[in-house]
Order: C-alpha cells, then sequence, then structure tokens
C-alpha cells in the first residue's frame, strides 16, 4: 500500500516538477562542507559516539563516520551533526 | 538562531545524562517532541545536553523509562537570571540606574571630530564651534534643531574655511571642513609710487621700506614704498636685504584745477498741446491697444505712465495698465541771465564735488574761485585742495 502512495508521489512531483521530498517523506540529507550535516525525515539514532553516528531512516541507514561529533540539534523533523565529517555511508538502501 | 533567543527567554537547562541506552534516551526526546540540543558525548555512556526548562518535568519519566540518571550541571536564562535580580535587589537597582545614566548621557554630544583643518586653524575653529553652540555637553535634540544655523554661523566666524557641514553619529559630532583655497603669493618686489603730485601728511608701511616721510613733495611716478625688506642674517651677522612686495598707504595734500563753462545762450525744450493717447494692457509680453485718442505726428514727443495690476516675481509677465500721452514741442532759444548762470554753475560744482568725493579715499581741504565773465560764456575756475592716498602699485 506504501510503495503505491509513494509511485503516486513520485508521479506527482515528476508532472508537477517539485522536488521529491515535499511530497513523500523520503530522507533529505544536506552537508555543508565536512563541518556539518543535515538530515531531514528520521527514524531515530541507532548509535551515538564521539566518532560514529548512525541513524535510522525510511530507506535504510545513515552512517556518518569522523571525529569530535555531535549532535547540535535533536528534533523530530530533522537532526543536525556537527563535527570532522570523514565519511557519509548508506547501509542496506532500497 | 531565534531558538536560542527563545531558549534564553523561557529558560534552558544544560543537563548530564548517565546510562547505557542513550540513544534510545535522545529517541524518546524528540519522539516525544521536546528539543534538546547541543548534544555532546562526554564518554562511555554519559552525555550532555541543553533542554528547555518547562520540558524538564515533563520528560522525567521518560528518564525512568530508559533507566538513564540525570543531573542538572546548569541553569542559564532569563527566569534564572530574573530569580538572581529579585534576591539582589540593590545590584538590580544599580543596573537599572547604570542603564538609565547611560540612556540619559547617550541624549548629549560629548565628542567633536574636525575633519579638514589641523594645528592652530583647528583649535581657532573649535572655539568658533563653541561661540556658535557646538561643545561637547550640548543636547542631541539641541544641535539637530539647530544645525544649519551654526554651521551658517562657524562659517562666517572662519574665514579659512569655505564649506563646513555638521554631521551626527552617536554622541559624536563629525565636522568636516573643506578649507578655503589661498590666493596665489603676491608678486614680489612689488613698490609703491605717487600717482599725482602732492605734500605727503601720512606713510603707512605694512610690508617693505617707506622712501619718504611727512612733510616731502613728491611727483608723479616718484617711489614712494620699495619692495624690500631689511632683515639681520644669523648666519654673518650682518644687515642683508629679501624682495617683498610693498604695502601700505601713503596719504598726501594734493591741489587739483577745475573749470566750469555755462554759455549765455541755451536751447530749451517747451512743450505745446496734447496732440494723442493712448490707453493699452500688458499681459505678460503682449500689449493690446484698448483706446486711442488724437493723432501723433512726427515732431510730437510723448511720456508714458503705467500702473502694475499684477506683481510677478519675472518682471516680464507683470500685468500692467499703459498710457501714452504725445505733446508737440519744439527747441527754442534762451538767454540767460548772470545769476541764472551763477546759479547753474555752483549746481553744476556741486554735483561734481558729491560725485568726486569718495569716503575713506579722499577728503576736500579747501578750495578757490574766480569768475570769468566773457562774451558768450561764464567760467567757474576752482582749485581745490585733496587729502587723497596717492600710492599705487608700479607696472
Amino acid at each position: 500500500m506504501k510503495d503505491k502512495w509513494v509511485q503516486i508521489g513520485e508521479k506527482v512531483a515528476d508532472i508537477l516538477d517539485i522536488p521529491l521530498e515535499t511530497v513523500i517523506d523520503w530522507p533529505g540529507i544536506a552537508m555543508s562542507g565536512n563541518k556539518s550535516l543535515v538530515i531531514q525525515n528520521h527514524l531515530g539514532i541507532i548509535e551515538y559516539d564521539q566518532e560514529l553516528i548512525r541513524v535510522n531512516t525510511k530507506l535504510g541507514e545513515i552512517r556518518i563516520t569522523g571525529s569530535s561529533l555531535s549532535l547540535l540539534v535533536a528534533y523530530k523533523e530533522e537532526i543536525v551533526i556537527e563535527g570532522r565529517i570523514g565519511g557519509v555511508q548508506l547501509v542496506d538502501w532500497r | 538562531m531565534l531558538n536560542r533567543i527563545v531558549a534564553f527567554l523561557t529558560g534552558y537547562l544544560l543537563i548530564i545524562v548517565r546510562g547505557p541506552y542513550l540513544e534510545k534516551f535522545i529517541n524518546l526526546m524528540t519522539n516525544s517532541g521536546l528539543r534538546i540540543w547541543d548534544v555532546k558525548w562526554l564518554g562511555e555512556g554519559v552525555l550532555e545536553s541543553k533542554i528547555r526548562a518547562g520540558s524538564f518535568l515533563r520528560c522525567r519519566h521518560l528518564f525512568r523509562q530508559v533507566g538513564v540518571v540525570v543531573k542538572i550541571h546548569r541553569k542559564t536564562g532569563w527566569p534564572f537570571l530574573w530569580q538572581k535580580m529579585v534576591k539582589r535587589k540593590t545590584f538590580f537597582l544599580g543596573a537599572v540606574g547604570c542603564l538609565s545614566l547611560i540612556l540619559y548621557l547617550s541624549t548629549f554630544v560629548w565628542v567633536i571630530r574636525i575633519d579638514g583643518l589641523r594645528g592652530a586653524e583647528k583649535i581657532q575653529l573649535q572655539k568658533n564651534l563653541a561661540k556658535s553652540g557646538l561643545y561637547p555637553g550640548i543636547s542631541r535634540e539641541k544641535l539637530l534643531k539647530e544645525k544649519r544655523l551654526m554651521e551658517q554661523e562657524t562659517i562666517l566666524r572662519t574665514p579659512k574655511a569655505s564649506w563646513l557641514g555638521i554631521s551626527l553619529s552617536g554622541v559624536v559630532a563629525n565636522v568636516r571642513v573643506i578649507p578655503r583655497k589661498t590666493s596665489q603669493k603676491a608678486k614680489i618686489n612689488r613698490q609703491l609710487v605717487a600717482n599725482s603730485a602732492g605734500v605727503v601728511q601720512k606713510v603707512i608701511t605694512i610690508r617693505g621700506t617707506p622712501l619718504v616721510k611727512e612733510g616731502d613733495s613728491v611727483v608723479a611716478g616718484d617711489l614712494l614704498i620699495d619692495g624690500v625688506e631689511w632683515y639681520l642674517d644669523p648666519d654673518t651677522g650682518e644687515l642683508a636685504q629679501k624682495k617683498t612686495a610693498a604695502v601700505g598707504r601713503v596719504i598726501a595734500r594734493v591741489w587739483e584745477e577745475w573749470e566750469i563753462v555755462e554759455p549765455r545762450v541755451r536751447w530749451q525744450q517747451v512743450w505745446r498741446k496734447k496732440v494723442a493717447t493712448e490707453y493699452k494692457v500688458r499681459l505678460g509680453r503682449r500689449l493690446w491697444s484698448i483706446i486711442s485718442l488724437g493723432q501723433q505726428t512726427a515732431q510730437s514727443k510723448g511720456y508714458r505712465w503705467r500702473k502694475t495690476l499684477y506683481q510677478s516675481r519675472n518682471p516680464l509677465n507683470n500685468v500692467e495698465i499703459i498710457k501714452d500721452v504725445w505733446y508737440e514741442h519744439k527747441w527754442q532759444q534762451k538767454r540767460r541771465s548772470l545769476a541764472a548762470m551763477k546759479k547753474a554753475a555752483l549746481k553744476e560744482l556741486q554735483q561734481k564735488q558729491h560725485n568726486y568725493s569718495a569716503p575713506g579715499k579722499q577728503q576736500f581741504v579747501s578750495q578757490s574761485r574766480r569768475w570769468i565773465l566773457q562774451k558768450d560764456f561764464l567760467k567757474l575756475q576752482i582749485t581745490v585742495e585733496l587729502l587723497r592716498e596717492i600710492a599705487v602699485v608700479r607696472k
């Protein structure tokens, strides 16, 4: 059922020429240099320490590695990660 | 930034969380709609975070649910600050008083910055500004109200400034001055010579060396003030001279011969009867004739009378009624008596004296008159004694 709604959302976004994340609540990832990373529409934090943060999303897991990582903001709709980001990996994405 | 300002106004806590499942704690907090920020990993099983003061009590059951120990490390924000202030009333009153004093003092001008002049001219300008009303301690409101007047007064008092503007920036009044450009240096070795013969009465030397003194008689072209100055040379210890532009005044007693001639027979214009009258109206640059009575001839001569009905700033746009009247006239010879000729000659002399005397330049000392009567003329010869400045620059 969910996949069907996703397909409809994709078609609507394509016809109206609007960004996909505004129609479907897919995770949005925005990086500013290697200093900060914003993740929208997340489903919670799986693991958190100074060198690794794992964030769960609808499509899979996001692994952020680096050093001195901290959660600048942790809201329901978005999280902002700050620090020296070394890598961003998408694990088991559909 | 806005979130931080709101957080400060509502108050927030810096908490330290200890426990085995910190990720679960973060997820529960965010899923409950509670906002946490500046989450830092301090060590294994320990993190610090900031949370709004109002949210803290609401999430105590979450702490128990996750099994973490939460300790408040610091309370920050306006509600906590206010509580401190209430406890320290004197400090609070002092802070309010200090703030009020700063606000009150900021309504005055304390610093005057001058840009454009230096040294003694700058100090003089400061004095002139103070005389015009701009001094440290004047209220900003008064300055803004009288700024224009102050600028004009200061320019009048400061010949060195060709333009002056005052602008206000906080408690600082910036005075921008455009210095007047000085004229080119006076021509050096300028000499003053006499423009007429006379007896010197007074010599005023401002620059240069005077060559005449009181009582000396001079003729036109004589050197009066030479363009050299003598000084003691500090190197040689001897008198030395340098060229300069002579400046000064030489007042002398001079004599002039005047002659006034009055003929016995004069041509006189005689007006006869009126021949024509015409009324006109002028509107701006247009002229309309209203009524025309009579016929003007080649010999007739007229005069114009006008009455302005509307006075415009531009005289060409005035509205006026014009009346032109023409008369017949002719020229005829008139033989005058001796008394009439004398009267006319004296009147002309009086007019000449009036035109000739210029205040500060020359004044009449005495005069001697001689009347000479010839067949058809009466001559009046006058010798005038004047006190006049005779020094002019040699070309």
